[in-house]
């Protein structure tokens, strides 16, 4: 674990080097997933804009959620953007063998190669949009509750890890992991909406078997409605534990019987 | 265009329905994750409508916000092109200085190719998707309204829907040429599109000024316009002045997308491909 | 040392349904047929030993490379290098540093980035200490004949340059075994050639244990001491090159293409012709000699003299005639055996 820690500098600053031919693409990047994020608000506005409010949740306090929702996500799209990648092509291409001649963790080597700076469009919005937001949202502001939120957004970044990894590692036995992939990685879109207000069964699978809504959802709603948010990071923090745990196991059985590709 | 000419392009279009009948598997799961995504919206609607004191949102009854988020979420797997793709594969494999010298038409290739994806995508996946989404609004949400003239109308309606799409993202596309961030380019340009047109969102539910303005723009007849004629909330006056107008639009898209070609080819000679 | 212990590897490979449902099916069912890639294979490499690891295409030489190197876990049987099991995850690493690794149709290379870049980072991975490695950069540098493009992006090298770039960084560390699968691949005759003699060099200087795959029986033959030929996951021969040479002999291909088809039974009569082939509408003739007793300019001149030659083509011998003529011989070798059992028992 020490020698992944030190070397990761190392990985960083080649990425960031041998993309530097491509100034001009992460450029787009980045403003194509900011354009996509407003969008993505604007068309909250436009939906709550219907009503007078979903119950406790009014405009200023769901894009704040929004906003809270966009931290953990960029922030695991800066470090494991790469996964996409395991999930559609390199597991059935056999795109691990060179990784798997040296003696470093093989997962490690594959996922540190791409530090994804372009997130940080994404990242940016987010907190900027949880500043705009977060005096109007109608929460009670302590330093506790920041601390917590704080916590909560990184745990949350193991989440996500998790919940790729998982999903990407299901290539070593599925044909189309990738499209699994994507379209649990889509769910997370919903978990910016009012999920208790969106049926006792959905609310369930969000809370419990894809906890988008557990570590995205519960730390805002908490802050909202005054509950004790130690309890969302506590929650955050077991699905972060558990999917991690679930993910890597999934892996370490997957590169078991990996196939590399034509033999 | 002579006979023997649209014969050697229908060529390309049993070619695109081939390429998607190879791939059914992974399309198929795509418009299974595009239904899930339908059914999301439809509970966030369903949590909106309980809130509201008004029976209708935007002028649409529940029932009829749950067909239009299931109607455009086939509609988007439906219409979707690969042209896009195709561009940045060709400049990608260097394959796009040959294409480009050979005696058929590029733009007319892609197009028809295109044409084949979609006949295979409706009739495969979107009519079945359709017709299931159709029953349940109906008999389990009591939806009324939908005639079988406007269900059939929706058909001429989708793929002149198709072809916008698909002259937007050939227009698009020739950034191929200058930039390697396709995937920047293209996710945006789909949620552009996929915001203005109404997929995810009805028009109706945007202020009164934004939708006077988006009724001057293509993006309306992408999405928003055959979703509505297949939900027969439009009048035949509207559906006629609206058939008229997306040809309009269709043939407009692509003389701009045809000018903007020239320029795009003539660097693609200059750099040899 | 290395070690292969009765090790099989089998792939298990869905049947798979047609259509929507039948891939629905797929999903879910068990079927699968099984593919043995490897079926049983073992063998002992001594250090400084340079294996030529040959077969057809799919023959499993490239699953035991991998078994070897860490990529696939056998399905039964056992992998040392010297003593330690690669595909154990507590021992791999251990396995790792002691060996190197070239892959001809995949790179180990940063793609955007000069050699320096790379070389750096491995040397890091595999914890080089730095006035090693700089003495090894020197000496691998010159040797590979590296200086004109150490600085230049891996994606701007030709493939030959690659190739060496791919060699100089399975031998930073110092590997007491280097695995070459199919180094040669695509690269032209003379850059091959002067591939193969570095990797000959590398071999000398640091004794490293060799082994190697490859479709080119000339890479073998500079190379490797000692030939293992894989057929269908079974090992068919394993012996010295000497013995492999005195079965097969020093095979020529030459073609030639003439205006209209020939009659070849005028030179064949006369000299000793291994085999004739036509190809091409009878337009395409390939002589097969065996160099040892037929000289090939002596052949060149008659066929030259006897025919109006269009085009001429002088080829190398392929590992595939080369397994053939083993797997013919082994094979009849079996049958007197069984003959001669058969005889004794009545």
């Amino acid at each position: 674990m020490l020698k992944e820690l030190k070397l990761y500098p190392k990985y960083v600053s080649m990425s960031l080097r041998s993309g530097l031919s491509y100034k001009a693409d992460s450029i787009i990047m980045m403003i194509s997933f900011a354009i996509t994020e407003v969008v993505s608000l604007a068309t909250i506005y436009l939906i709550v804009g219907t009503v007078p409010a979903i119950g406790i949740w009014t405009f200023p306090t769901l894009a704040f959620l929004f906003g809270f929702t966009l931290v953990p996500k960029a922030i695991d799209h800066i470090f494991t953007d790469e996964l996409w990648l395991l999930a559609y092509w390199a597991i059935r291409h056999g795109e691990l063998d060179i990784f798997m001649t040296r003696p470093l963790n093989p997962l490690y080597q594959f996922v540190a190669q791409t530090f994804k700076w372009d997130g940080i469009g994404e990242l940016v919005v987010g907190v900027v949009i949880m500043c705009i937001f977060g005096p109007q949202a109608g929460i009670a502001w302590t330093a506790g509750g920041v601390i917590a939120l704080i916590l909560c957004a990184v745990l949350g970044i193991f989440c996500f890890t998790g919940i790729k990894l998982l999903f990407a590692s299901i290539a070593f036995w599925v044909k189309y992991a990738g499209i699994f992939l994507n379209t649990v990685y889509d769910i997370s879109n919903y978990a910016k909406y009012p999920v208790r207000y969106m049926g006792k069964a959905f609310a369930s699978i969000m809370f419990f078997v894809i906890p988008f809504g557990l570590f995205l959802y519960y730390p805002v709603e908490c802050l909202v409605t005054g509950a004790n948010i130690w309890w969302a990071v506590l929650w955050s923090a077991v699905a972060a534990v558990v999917l991690m745990t679930l993910a890597l196991t999934v892996w370490r059985l997957g590169i078991r019987r990996y196939e590399s590709a034509g033999n | 265009m002579r006979r023997g000419a649209i014969k050697r392009y229908l060529i390309f279009t049993k070619a695109g329905f081939q390429t998607l009948m190879a791939y059914r598997g992974r399309i198929f799961l795509w418009f299974v994750g595009a239904l899930i995504s339908a059914v999301l919206m439809s509970l966030l609607w369903r949590a909106i409508y309980s809130f509201s004191d008004e029976p209708t949102i935007g002028g649409y009854t529940y029932s009829q916000m749950l067909l239009y988020v299931i109607v455009s979420a086939v509609m988007f797997e439906v219409t979707v092109s690969d042209t896009m793709g195709a561009i940045v594969d060709d400049v990608r494999y260097g394959q796009i200085g040959m294409r480009l010298m050979k005696p058929i038409s590029y733009r007319l290739q892609l197009c028809f190719t295109n044409i084949g994806n979609y006949l295979g995508r409706l009739l495969i996946f979107g009519v079945p998707f359709m017709t299931a989404g159709t029953l349940i609004a109906v008999y389990g949400f009591g939806l009324t309204g939908l005639t079988w003239y406007n269900i059939l109308l929706f058909i001429p309606a989708s793929f002149i829907a198709m072809m916008i799409n698909e002259a937007y993202d050939f227009l698009f596309g020739q950034l191929a040429f200058r930039t390697h961030a396709m995937f920047g380019v293209n996710s945006m340009s789909m949620t552009i599109s996929g915001f203005l047109s109404g997929r995810m969102i009805p028009l109706s539910v945007f202020p009164v000024w934004a939708q006077k303005v988006l009724n001057c723009t293509p993006f309306p007849f992408m999405m928003s316009m055959p979703v509505r004629l297949y939900l027969g909330v439009m009048s035949t006056n509207d559906v006629l002045i609206s058939f008229a107008v997306a040809i309009a639009w269709l043939i407009a898209i692509n003389i701009i997308g045809q000018l903007c070609y020239k320029t795009s080819v003539r660097k693609v000679v200059v750099f040899g491909g | 040392m290395i070690e292969l212990i009765n090790v099989e590897k089998y792939f298990k490979k869905p049947i798979r349904g047609k259509g929507v449902w039948g891939m629905f099916k797929t999903l879910f069912s068990r079927k699968h047929t099984l593919v043995k890639a490897v079926d049983g294979v073992s063998f002992t490499v001594g250090d400084g030993e340079a294996v030529g690891y040959i077969g057809a295409n799919g023959a499993g030489k490239s699953t035991t490379i991998k078994m070897m190197s860490g990529i696939l876990t056998p399905t039964r049987g056992e992998i040392l290098i010297d003593g330690k099991r690669p595909y154990k995850s507590r021992e791999r690493n251990a396995v790792l540093k002691t060996i190197g690794v070239v892959f001809g149709q995949k790179t180990q290379l940063w793609y955007d980035l000069p050699l320096t870049e790379t070389y750096d980072l491995l040397r890091y991975i595999y914890d080089v200490p730095e006035a090693d490695y700089k003495r090894r950069i020197g000496e691998l540098t010159e040797l590979l004949d590296m200086k004109p493009f150490m600085d230049a992006p891996v994606r701007t090298l030709s493939l030959g340059q690659r190739m060496r770039a791919d060699l100089a960084a399975a031998m930073l560390h110092n590997p007491k075994t280097l695995f070459l699968d199919e180094p040669t691949i695509g690269l032209d005759v003379l850059v091959k050639r002067k591939l193969i003699e570095a990797i000959n060099e590398l071999k000398n200087q640091y004794h490293t244990t060799l082994i190697l795959t490859t479709h080119a029986m000339s890479d073998i033959e500079l190379l490797c001491d000692r030939v293992i030929v894989l057929d269908a996951g079974k090992i068919l021969f394993d012996g010295s090159l000497e013995k492999v040479k005195h079965m097969f002999g020093d095979k020529r291909n030459v073609t030639i293409q003439t205006p209209a088809p020939i009659d070849v039974s005028a030179v064949v009569d006369k000299y000793e012709i291994e085999n004739v082939s036509t190809d091409g509408d009878g337009l395409l003739t390939t002589f097969t000699i065996d160099a040892q007793k037929l000289k090939i300019d002596v052949l060149l001149d008659v066929l030259l003299k006897s025919y109006k030659v269009v085009d001429i083509k002088l080829s190398e011998t392929g590992i595939e005639q080369v397994v053939e003529k083993i797997y013919a011989d082994v094979k009849s070798d079996d049958d007197a055996a069984i003959e001669a059992e058969g005889g004794a028992q009545a």
